[in-house]
């Protein structure tokens, strides 16, 4: 290849955003300050840390060295949190307070191509704050007890951390309208992930200081549990950065273009969780039976993909089908990509959410046909069968949750009615019936306590009664007929209430069909009009 | 070059753009022309593919504004009606920003730039700090950023508006230019003296719906010659004998209104044209001392107060 034509390769990769945002910021005073400030906190905590560490009876040089580098590690953790967020939470909603919005977007720059530079320039910052540190946490190595391996692993942890904090950020200064808005925003984001990310992390440091149970488990012979360790959280959090992500292109198109993001959105998070729960699967079929706390750790795991597949799954079906004005025709799948089969034409996410449905089912019904054919033992605390259940309830909840959706979306004049009606419901349905069960019970403590409490409309009710298949209380006391499971009931009844809102639906949906169509012609002729 | 058809937004209950329908040929400056609130800068949005129109649409160049977005905004330079600039950089380092989005290939990238800033007079600028450039000039530098790509079709909202009466001229002529390059320009303005001399055609909005549109002098000759009655100024030697003269002329039967300025005499006539000499004589017979005789030319300011009715929509 001749110089030229490198040249101008590489000049194609510098992405011009990245490139502005770098001339401006990095000359401001602002930004050296809120550097200085950090290393200055370094310095300070190491320091203070050795004082403390010092004043201590009979103290080895081992567990100083492991004491500054955990300080350290939370310092930097931090560090993380407050100025990471303020890197990007203004990124998009101050370009449109500053009026400079305009211009870029209309720019030969596409969506993906702004919100990756705004990224990559509150990555490169992060990342000079973050390497900047490191030689301070050097002095660690002067006592001894931690190795490089360590450092490697948790300078990642950290690195990762700021990329899902950074993405997060720059969803809410698409999403909110002012900038102080956002701002708050990105920080609740934020501080309410890192306080859920930070116990995971917290403990594998504590682990790997002081118990070091995850590296012996590591330090065996090569195992299919490994990789499954490490590869569940790397999906979890893919499947976290990615939602942002698409989510902020998303916005930043035309309502009529977006659409194909918006499916993007759903298969690619729909795909991830799928996978991250084979993976679970695998964790607790093909265990060695040595290693008791990798199955407490998958228990965990489960419960937590689990969860993330709920967010996700709700994120999907409620929240993309209320961003166009004619759901049907923005989720309809184009002929000859997908399968146009019968079911693939209500409103909303709803071909999405039965896309995925049948998907997960298809992935349950076939491990469950595995493990009676080759005879496999659950280990313990689950039933095979409970994972169709659990994939059932959530399929039959989320379908009843998008058509619910598509029927605000349909009905709703303004979008803040349809998203005030189905966050709504999703929270009647999610949380008050929940928390009204205990009460109920107090109430009558007896055989219409179901009657009362409603707790079979609950998901996540129906979820755990199917998990704790032993306990009398799920069994007993929220049941009409002791002999019929709840969850049993909660999915009849949302697939009735599905069936029926689905009727109620296709006149509605149809009219809608109607109108995009006569618009599409009328824009047709004008087209053949022109032409002529 | 733009062809715009049924192109409607609505706000609510209010039609922001009504049913708009235009032609603009390829090399046209077209000037779009109308009271506050009248819909150019929402017409001109959806021009720009940053407002999605509710009905109809317009193609550039023969792309569809709703369905072919980038190929439209490869097409235009925009610049709006108000806009910012990034703090912290330079004249040089923001034209480069916008070359590099608008994927100008890095070989002509410092030449493109260099001819824009010269055209557009900046290059003395290049290293002063966009922020600390004045309005007026920061429009320049807005115009010369649509530049950058070298774009078919201009489309301008207000360029000339918070500008000094020498930048103004500056503007005009650096549009001529412009469309002399070949380039198609779409401008909008409130006022139509600011364009006359610049604009091959015009379009006058109100309320959302077009009123008047079309050539420049056809539509002066038109309005100009559908209107019933036009002012002449007399003018008398020192205004001797202006009282008696404006008593005389209040006597003839065609003119409607008389009224004395200064040592001049403005009256509505509303009789033939042939028929003017009529008024001459009548004066002159009666000893009056006529220095002078004029017609009072309908000028654009003229036309345009004619047409709206300075509603706000
Ligand atoms: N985002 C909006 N929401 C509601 N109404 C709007 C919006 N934008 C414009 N309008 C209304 O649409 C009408 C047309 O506004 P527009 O800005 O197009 O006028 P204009 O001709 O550009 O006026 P000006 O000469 O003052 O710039 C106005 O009545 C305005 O109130
Ligand atoms: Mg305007």
């Amino acid at each position: 290849m001749d110089k030229e034509k490198i040249i101008t390769t590489m000049d194609s990769w510098i992405n011009p955003i990245w490139l502005l945002e770098l001339r401006t910021t990095l000359r401001s005073g602002r930004f050296f300050a809120a550097f200085a400030f950090s290393l200055f906190l370094c310095v300070a905590a190491i320091i203070f840390a050795l004082l403390i560490l010092a004043s201590e009876y009979r103290i080895t040089p081992d567990q100083i060295g492991k004491g500054i580098f955990s300080t350290f590690f939370f310092l930097e953790f931090f560090v993380l949190c407050v100025f990471f967020p303020a890197f990007t939470c203004t990124g998009i909603i101050s370009e449109k307070e500053r009026k400079t919005f305009d211009l870029l977007i209309t720019s030969d720059l596409r969506p993906s191509r702004i919100v990756s530079g705004k990224f990559l320039a509150a990555y490169t910052y992060g990342f000079l704050f973050i390497i900047a540190s490191m030689p301070l946490v050097m002095v660690a190595f002067l006592f001894g007890g931690i190795s490089v391996l360590i450092v490697v692993v948790s300078y990642g942890i950290l690195l990762v951390l700021g990329m899902l904090f950074i993405l997060y950020s720059l969803w809410s200064s698409t999403y909110y309208k002012s900038t102080i808005r956002a701002i708050i925003g990105s920080y609740s984001m934020v501080l309410t992930y890192s306080f859920f990310l930070s116990f995971p992390v917290i403990g594998f440091m504590m682990d790997y200081l002081y118990g070091k149970q995850v590296l012996k488990f590591f330090s065996k012979p090569f195992n299919i549990n490994q990789v499954m360790v490490i590869l569940i959280p790397i999906l979890i959090i893919i499947s976290l950065g990615i939602l942002p992500y698409l989510l902020t292109i998303n916005s930043l198109k035309p309502p009529h273009a977006n659409r194909s993001t918006s499916l993007k959105i759903f298969y690619a998070s729909s795909i991830i969780v799928i996978l991250s729960l084979f993976c679970f699967w695998g964790i607790s079929y093909l265990h060695s039976p040595g290693a008791y706390y990798v199955q407490r750790e998958s228990y965990t795991l489960f419960i937590t993909a689990t969860s993330v597949i709920a967010v996700i799954l709700l994120v999907g079906s409620v929240g993309l089908p209320l961003q166009t004005k004619v759901p049907g025709i923005a989720y309809v799948p184009k002929q000859g990509k997908f399968p146009t089969l019968p079911w693939l034409f209500a409103p909303g996410a709803l071909n999405s959410a039965v896309y995925m449905g049948v998907l997960s089912l298809l992935c349950y019904s076939i491990i469950f046909l595995a493990c009676s054919l080759t005879g496999f033992q659950s280990p313990g605390w689950f039933r095979q069968e409970s994972f169709i259940i659990i994939s059932l309830i959530f399929w039959i909840f989320l379908l009843f949750i998008s058509l619910s959706s598509g029927y605000f979306c349909l009905r709703c004049k303004t979008e803040k009615t349809k998203w005030t009606a189905t966050l709504a419901l999703v929270i009647i349905l999610v949380v008050i019936i929940p928390l009204l069960v205990p009460f109920s019970m107090i109430i009558d403590n007896g055989f219409q306590a179901s009657l009362w409490n409603f707790s079979y409309l609950s998901p996540i009710l129906c979820v755990i009664s199917c998990v704790m298949q032993d306990d009398t209380i799920t069994k007993m006391n929220f049941n009409l007929f002791s002999f019929i499971p709840i969850y049993y009931i909660g999915i009849l009844i949302y697939s009735l209430a599905s069936f029926f809102m689905y009727k109620e639906i296709i006149p509605l949906h149809k009219e809608a069909l109607k109108r995009v169509k006569d618009k599409k012609e009328s824009l047709k002729l004008l087209q053949e009009a022109k032409t002529e | 070059m733009i062809r715009i058809r049924n192109l409607t937004k609505k706000f609510a209950d209010l039609y922001a753009v009504k049913n708009l329908n235009m032609d603009i040929r390829a090399g046209e400056i077209f000037g779009f022309i109308g009271p506050n609130g009248a819909g150019k800068t929402t017409s001109i949005r959806m021009l720009a593919t940053l407002l999605e129109p509710d009905e109809g649409t317009a193609w550039i160049d023969g792309n569809c504004i709703q369905t072919q977005q980038e190929e439209v905004r490869r097409k235009i330079g925009y610049m709006p009606d108000y806009f910012g600039v990034y703090e912290g950089v330079t004249v040089w380092e923001y034209l480069d920003f916008f070359a590099r989005a608008y994927k100008v290939s890095p070989k002509e990238r410092n030449k493109i730039i260099d001819g824009c800033m010269e055209l557009t007079d900046f290059t003395r600028l290049s290293s002063k700090l966009v922020s600390t450039l004045s309005k007026g000039m920061q429009q320049r530098l807005c115009l010369a950023k649509t530049l950058l790509h070298d774009p078919k079709v201009l489309i301008l909202d207000e360029p000339a508006s918070g500008l000094d009466p020498r930048a103004r001229i500056e503007i005009r002529t650096l549009l001529k230019e412009l469309s002399n390059m070949g380039k198609t320009i779409f401008l909008s303005s409130h006022i139509l003296t600011e364009l006359a001399d610049v604009v091959d055609s015009i379009g006058i909005i109100e309320k959302g719906s077009i009123i008047v549109q079309g050539n420049l002098e056809e539509i002066s000759k038109a309005i100009s010659s559908s209107a019933s009655s036009f002012a002449i100024i007399i003018s008398l030697f020192q205004g001797q004998k202006i009282e008696q003269a404006k008593g005389l002329l209040e006597n003839l039967p065609d003119v409607i209104k008389s009224e004395i300025k200064g040592d001049r005499l403005e009256i509505q006539y509303s009789g033939k044209e042939e028929e003017i000499y009529q008024i001459v004589k009548h004066l002159v017979n009666n000893d009056i001392p006529v220095t002078a005789m004029s017609r009072e030319e309908k000028n654009l300011e003229d036309i345009f107060m004619q047409v709206t009715k300075g509603e706000v929509s």
